[in-house]
């Protein structure tokens, strides 16, 4: 059974009694919250995610609860609290702001805990189950060049964690909606009128934030490994002249490693992974100033790249 | 990663000590990418990228402890000019800094 197959009605029954179970990439999880415009939101844009029955016998990962305040606090200036197994030291946000608040919690769960993977903080999409890693710093224009890329057809393995699996080398897909920022909530609907975006929050910690929900093929493959095969580091200048230059291959491993959440705590594993991934990909920078460029430049790059022999 | 090394630590007027050793060479993964070696450090947890000269020097470490005289005849560096033999100090006090050489007692 889907997220979006029973009526809200019972998913909010469900939620605020021992919770919701679900299913994303590797991950069970258990959300219980009170907040019927949360998961209105949450309904619409992780409408295709699994829901699990609660007897499954599987561990279930991730026990999350959005929390309201008690008492006087409920109705003066109402916030909500981002509960892991507990409360956590995660801030309250405005509740109008819980699904904002649900996503970075979310992120900071899986980021302090995933540690059976190598985890990049990078976006990843494939083509033909041969995955480009978009590794980047905040601004870089990451987030965009990925949904534009799904939009496109790419299939999305995530917009914020690359995993990757220890023992073999190969990319977790893990897809959750896209975090849009700023002006590339309206570039990306420009650019892909079809795409479903959620509600726009204004004034969040990162600006206006909306959501695009990830595509119905990319969550029915959420099992489907893909081999690490393109490593681009992107970076939007406004005006700027296209340019994709290839990256040496020490510069790479450092770019990956910089961009890994637990390298060093992975220690030898690590290193071993990292080591693994550079032998195995190749490695650009991608300058672009226009959306539809950018996308067709790594359309030909993937179209140029032969497959590996068996 | 490693830490950057203050400057005035390799000052070339720090007194060398006698002979030099490769500390937990079993606990080194090393990878070539390009020009630039990538060693992890299992003891320490660090990566450090290094060039050929430096990798060279922890190999010629690996076989035994030696002085600075043995290690540039290991290396091939006898009778060199003077220029390599004096860099060649400063690079044996950085490697033992990142704590993958270290001081032996003679």
């Amino acid at each position: 059974m889907r997220i979006a197959d029973p009526p809200l009605a019972e998913l909010l029954s469900r939620a605020r009694g021992s919770g919701l179970i679900w299913r994303v990439g590797p991950f069970l999880v258990r959300l219980k919250s009170r907040f019927e415009p949360f998961l209105e939101t949450f309904r619409t844009l992780y409408a295709d995610h699994r829901l699990v029955d609660g007897e499954c016998g599987e561990v279930i990962e991730f026990h999350i609860e959005l929390r309201q305040d008690r008492f006087f606090r409920r109705f003066w200036h109402p916030r909500v609290f981002f509960d892991l197994d507990g409360p956590t030291e995660l801030l309250p946000f405005p509740l109008d702001h819980a699904f904002p608040l649900f996503e970075w919690g979310f992120n900071f769960g899986i980021a302090s805990r995933a540690n059976c993977y190598l985890m990049l903080h990078a976006a990843v999409v494939a083509r033909a189950d041969r995955a480009l890693i978009l590794p980047a710093l905040p601004g870089s224009g990451k987030s965009t060049l990925c949904a534009a890329l799904v939009a496109r057809g790419w299939r999305l393995l995530s917009d914020e964690f690359g995993l990757v699996e220890l023992e073999s080398g190969l990319m977790q897909p893990l897809p959750r909606p896209i975090a849009l920022k700023n002006d590339s909530i309206g570039i990306i609907n420009a650019f892909a009128p079809d795409a479903l975006i959620g509600p726009t929050f204004p004034k969040t910690r990162k600006g206006r934030v909306a959501h695009m929900k990830p595509p119905v093929a990319s969550v029915l493959d959420e099992e489907r490994m893909a081999d690490p095969v393109w490593v681009v580091t992107p970076k939007y200048e406004r005006g700027a002249v296209l340019s994709l230059d290839p990256m040496l291959e020490d510069h790479g491993f450092m770019r990956l490693a910089g961009h890994s959440f637990n390298y060093e705590m992975l220690g030898a594993r690590g290193f071993r992974a990292v080591a693994r991934m550079t032998r195995g990909c190749r490695f650009f920078a991608l300058t672009y100033g226009d959306l539809d460029e950018a996308v067709a430049c790594l359309d030909g790059l993937a179209n140029r790249t032969k497959l590996h022999p068996a | 990663m490693s830490l950057p090394i203050p400057v005035n630590v390799l000052s070339d007027q720090v007194e060398m000590p006698e002979r030099f050793m490769a500390c937990n060479s079993h606990q080194w993964l090393l990878e070539k990418f390009g020009e630039s070696h990538i060693l992890f450090n299992s003891a320490s947890n660090d990566t450090h990228v290094l060039n050929e000269l430096a990798i060279a020097t922890l190999d010629a470490l690996r076989v035994g402890p030696a002085t600075l005289a043995e290690l540039l005849i290991r290396l091939g560096f006898a009778g060199e000019d003077a220029t390599t033999a004096q860099a060649y100090p400063r690079l044996l006090r950085e490697l033992d800094l990142l704590g993958l050489i270290q001081p032996v007692d003679a």
